[in-house]
């Protein structure tokens, strides 16, 4: 039995063809059949997973006018392993990011609540120079969701965060000896560059976007200089028994103006956490041997 | 994966050393991105001039009915701006900088614009408080007597004349639709229905159209609303329609009088818009407080908290009701009627659903 088609328009065709060539690579890479640089049946990931605290300095002008200080506690997990892209040469890295940010005014008579989460992936494209060094570039897909809450406003009592970017992601990685073992350091820094992303507009109220159900440019899309995530991470892994200890140093920093509204929000701090490391045997596909870290 | 020529290496080092200069200026362009999509609003310093300021530019920037003002009782916000600023020292106290910004916001003359500190609320009550109550506490309890039935925050009996009598004092207090399915289906026998609004000063929206919603049969287009989209004083959307749909459960079908005075409103102002829609309603009283802007909130430098209207909604002609609606019939409480006991409002509703 058949039932009726329908005709897309010609550029909706085109751009859902775009669309699905862009994001297919980032979902499907292990069902891919490049050809293999090594001949093993080992997957070799990374496992982090870290703990961080820091200063947070907040703004926003759907809120308030003023800025807010405070503090911030995340956790980060991240996954990290060779793919089977172009020869073997693609790492591709997966990154969860729980935010608590507890932040108050000046005054101290202001406060702010606010939670996040974040999930981007990552396929970098790998240089080795020499034995200590590894760089590592490409592009990143990430989204966020989350609230600011401002605990005494009435009809703005809160920020919904919410938004889907591509991003710059690139990494330098410097590997040398620890106590006949291998330590390694690591920066790693992701930029924005396009983004989609939920605002209220300058005075609209949440009851005329979700009670009357009219919005009024609440989807944007953005530009670095309208909307940035700009993330930076130095850390160092220094081994210890089977898996390693890793500390270092975070810095985030996520702002954006649309609807001539301001929000930022930055956060600086340490990290501390663990690195553990797998190897799984495959039984159909073949990875690059390996680990990154 | 690590192990590869040295030699490479050394070259690749030494090309990245020419390109050093070139990294820099891409950090370079980075950090502007970065710096350039933040904190890009205004720096107020918490002294008097700084939290006038800070005050004066907050309701410049979001309050929502300068310009209607300006033609309705003639506000000149620049200019008020410069006679308190007249009236600022540094030396002055907590309490004398309170005195002149809330001042400051009273010249706006709206309910809806409050200065919060921890000793005191500036406002401007002059909506109600330069008009007669017609309403006295004392003969709504002789009306309701002690049998009355309570529903929620909704009270309710049958008067003698078998007129079902609804108070709604609040809607800020919640009521579910179960509670207005009981109490519409309770007083189902009755030839009318007097619902009393009288010192109901708003609440929550969605309660008063979830009341509204009872007195209509279909879709009706009540009024519209905006919001502000930038700074500018007429920087405003384009007014978005606001419908009253039916409700599900039970709807009333005969006369409804519906009582209010000055003290009615922000929510309550609003209802009374939407039932001046529906049929079969008549509104009897005093004209209503007003208050149809939605208030946001902010904050001065010092901590004090200030609340405004951001978003004005207006009747299903477009006209401001910022200043109160009307009644169908203007009706006041004489002291003739008091002395004995009578509610001139409730007296003329009953008349008329016996009409």
């Amino acid at each position: 039995m058949r039932g009726k088609t329908r005709k897309r328009p010609a550029a909706c065709g085109l751009l859902l063809r775009l669309l699905l060539c862009a994001v297919a690579p980032m979902f499907l890479f292990p069902l891919s059949i490049f050809p293999q640089e090594a001949d093993s049946t080992e997957l070799n990931v990374t496992h982090a997973t870290v703990f961080y605290g820091g200063v947070s300095l907040q703004q926003d002008t759907y809120l308030t006018p003023l800025r807010y200080t405070g503090y911030q506690l995340s956790m980060l997990h991240e996954g990290l392993r060779m793919t089977s892209l172009w020869r073997g040469r693609v790492s591709g890295q997966s990154l969860v990011q729980l935010n608590f940010t507890s932040s108050s005014s000046d005054s101290g008579k202001g406060s702010y609540l606010g939670g996040q989460v974040h999930y981007d992936y990552a396929l970098h494209y790998n240089w080795l120079l020499g034995q200590r060094w590894r760089l590592m570039a490409g592009p990143q897909l990430g989204a966020t969701l989350g609230v600011l809450y401002n605990a005494r406003n009435s009809n703005n009592p809160a920020q919904a965060i919410a938004n889907v970017h591509l991003d710059a992601s690139a990494a330098a990685i410097f590997r040398f000896p620890f106590c006949r073992r291998e330590a390694a350091v690591r920066y790693q820094t992701d930029f924005q560059l396009l983004g989609v992303m939920f605002s209220p507009n300058y005075g609209q109220g949440y009851y005329e976007i979700f009670v009357l159900q009219q919005p009024d440019h609440n989807v944007i899309a953005t530009l670095p200089w309208k909307a940035l995530r700009w993330r930076n991470q130095l850390t160092m892994d220094i081994p210890l028994r089977r898996s390693s200890i890793r500390y270092g140093l975070f810095l985030d920093s996520q702002s954006s103006h649309v609807n001539n509204l301001v929000h930022a929000d930055f956060t600086a701090g340490f990290m501390v956490g663990w690195v553990r490391h797998h190897t799984r045997r495959l039984t159909r596909r073949q990875f690059p041997n390996g680990f990154i870290l | 994966m690590i192990g590869n020529k040295s030699h490479k290496a050394d070259r690749l080092d030494s090309s990245y050393r020419d390109y050093r200069s070139y990294w820099l200026l891409l950090s370079f362009i980075i950090s502007s991105f970065a710096l350039s999509s933040c904190f890009q609003a205004e720096d107020f310093e918490d002294t008097p001039e700084g939290n006038m300021e800070a005050l004066w530019t907050i309701i410049d920037e979001h309050y929502c009915f300068l310009d209607y003002k300006r033609e309705a009782i003639g506000l000149d916000w620049n200019e008020v701006r410069g006679r308190y600023r007249a009236r600022l020292s540094d030396d002055m106290t907590k309490a004398q900088l309170f005195e002149v910004l809330a001042e400051m916001l009273s010249e706006l003359r709206d309910g809806h614009v409050n200065l919060y500190t921890p000793a005191d609320v500036g406002r401007n009550w002059s909506w109600y408080e330069d008009f007669p109550p017609n309403f006295y506490q004392d003969l709504q309890d002789a009306y309701l007597g002690t049998d009355y039935k309570i529903a929620s925050s909704l009270k309710y009996r049958i008067l003698d004349d078998n007129i079902g009598y609804l108070v709604c004092s609040s809607f800020a207090s919640s009521f579910g639709e179960g509670n207005l399915d009981e109490v519409l289906y309770g007083l189902r026998s009755c030839n009318g229905l007097i619902l009393d609004l009288r010192n109901n000063s708003g609440g929550n929206l969605t309660l008063s159209e979830r009341l509204a919603q009872r007195f209509t049969n279909e879709r009706r287009l009540v009024g519209y609303i905006s919001h502000k989209t930038g700074k500018g004083h007429n920087d405003f959307s384009t007014p978005k329609e606001q419908y009253l749909e039916p409700s599900e459960g039970v709807r009333w079908q005969k006369r409804v009088v519906v009582l209010t005075n000055r003290r009615c409103y922000s929510a309550t102002n609003t209802f009374v818009r939407d039932m001046k829609c529906c049929p079969q309603v008549t509104v009897l009283g005093d004209q209503t407080g007003g208050g149809s802007g939605m208030p946001f909130s902010s904050e001065l430098p010092n901590g004090w908290s200030v609340r405004f209207s951001a978003c004005p909604m207006y009747d299903a002609d477009m006209n401001h009701i910022e200043f109160g609606i009307q009644p169908d019939i203007v009706v006041s409480l004489t002291d003739e009627d008091r002395a004995r006991g009578l509610d001139t409002l409730i007296e003329a509703a009953r008349q008329l659903l016996l009409q």
